[in-house]
């Protein structure tokens, strides 16, 4: 998470010069980090958000949302967009019923809640594992970096593809250890859906205690 | 038990089998791991021989509210007996109603919404929007942000070490005769707050 500072001093450059803020919120949107869209944690809103993965739920849906001063502006500027599936009812049924879930199960505070109590076992994990060098994130939206010690702090690759792979094979699925956006190579993601229970945390983390020790 | 010699059945039932057949027929990117799943049911996920796991990754981290969750099922269900889609001329219910709650849950002024399929289709609607609105091109995108892979939008997409790995060249959607002057898209390094008041001053 960049610090708030820095979000806000870029939205403050944005507005002086007129410039419009875009934010992509593909991975952190619609709960994961806690709140329903993540920019929220900064006390700013964008020009532009967009929203895809986790809107469907499985089904290809994504959205852009702007302001009706924008929306308008543009339309009457000639701004036209087209796709073959552009909000189909099946698409947007299904995001809804979804949105419906998220609400109606407190996912948002679950979110916050289970995301605490897993980044505290990372924690614990990081206090007795020198390759743990960093637990970072927001919510359930969390991520570990792997390093060859705390003291170097020198990225872990090898590693860390010994991690993951170690943990997939006692039945644990993580995402990284492959170098894709801003994922980087040492870095592991832990993002689980957000109706994990506490008994499944402390199943990943027994996993990940019982692989450590190996790589 | 070798492949060749088990029977269908068996061989359906085996990660093995899958991982041969995807690797005659489907290009060979991403899924390196030999793990075919098949079904799934909150955090957990099972693959063809039966193992489970928990999936920390939410699918490609979009399964939100868990594999399978029933009110979604039940809403799929639905919806395919009532219509999967329409026309550009006309509207939809539901699209109606995604719209109005979207505008719910974002703070205001964020209002007005559009849909699309995948973030990468999002990310080029918006750069458009963008560019059609205010009657510029310049874009500064973050250092080790991800925001696709189609031609707009790997060219906002770099790995963590800055470097935009995707297929050059990347999206020149200006004259020429300013492209060669002026790059189109710039990285930004999260951590130097000073370099970005220095770029939007240029």
């Amino acid at each position: 998470m960049p610090p708030v500072e820095w979000v806000r001093h870029m939205r403050q450059i944005c507005d002086e010069r007129e410039m419009l803020l875009i934010i992509d919120e593909s991975l952190t949107g619609l709960g994961r980090t806690g709140k329903w869209f993540a920019f929220e944690h900064f006390g700013i809103s964008p020009d532009i958000l967009t929203t895809s993965k986790a809107l469907g739920q499985g089904v290809p849906a994504a959205a852009i949302i702007t302001t009706e001063k924008i929306a308008d502006g543009a339309v009457a500027k000639g701004y036209d967009q087209g796709a073959t599936h552009m909000g189909d009812p099946f698409q947007c049924a299904v995001a809804l019923a979804n949105l419906e879930v998220i609400e109606r199960e407190n996912l948002l505070s679950r979110a916050t809640k289970m995301g605490a109590l897993l980044r505290n076992g990372l924690e614990e994990l990081q206090e007795r594992f020198d390759v743990i060098g960093d637990v970072r994130g927001k919510g359930l939206f969390l991520g570990i970096e792997i390093v060859e010690s705390k003291e170097s702090k020198k990225p872990a690759v090898e590693r860390t593809a010994k991690l993951v792979v170690e943990c997939e094979d006692r039945g644990l699925l993580l995402g990284g250890g492959v170098s894709i956006g801003g994922l980087g190579m040492n870095t592991i993601r832990l993002c689980p859906p957000l109706v994990i229970t506490e008994e499944e945390i402390s199943a990943a983390l027994n996993i990940m205690e019982n692989v450590l020790p190996m790589v | 038990m070798s492949l060749e010699v088990a029977t269908k059945k068996e061989r359906t039932k085996s990660n093995d089998y899958w991982v041969e057949l995807d690797s005659r027929y489907r290009v060979q990117v991403r899924a390196t791991r030999p793990i075919v799943l098949e079904k799934g049911k909150g955090v957990e996920v099972w693959d063809v021989e039966g193992k489970k796991y928990l999936d920390f990754e939410s699918g490609q981290m979009a399964m939100v509210s868990g594999h399978s969750h029933p009110a979604v099922l039940n809403r799929i269900k639905e919806q395919i007996e009532m219509l999967m889609q329409n026309s550009v001329r006309v509207l939809n219910v539901p699209r109606i109603l995604l719209a109005k709650k979207l505008a719910e849950i974002v703070p205001d002024p964020l209002e007005k919404s559009y849909f699309l399929s995948t973030g990468s289709e999002s990310v080029e609607a918006s750069l458009r929007l963008a560019k059609k609105y205010t009657g510029r091109f310049e874009v500064v995108a973050l250092l080790g942000g991800y925001h696709g892979r189609t031609a707009g939008s790997q060219s906002y997409t770099s790995n963590s070490r800055g470097a935009r790995p995707s297929t050059r060249p990347r999206l020149a959607s200006s004259p020429a005769s300013v492209m060669q002057r002026r790059s189109l898209t710039r990285q930004l390094p999260v951590s130097q707050q000073r370099y970005l008041s220095k770029l939007c001053k240029e």
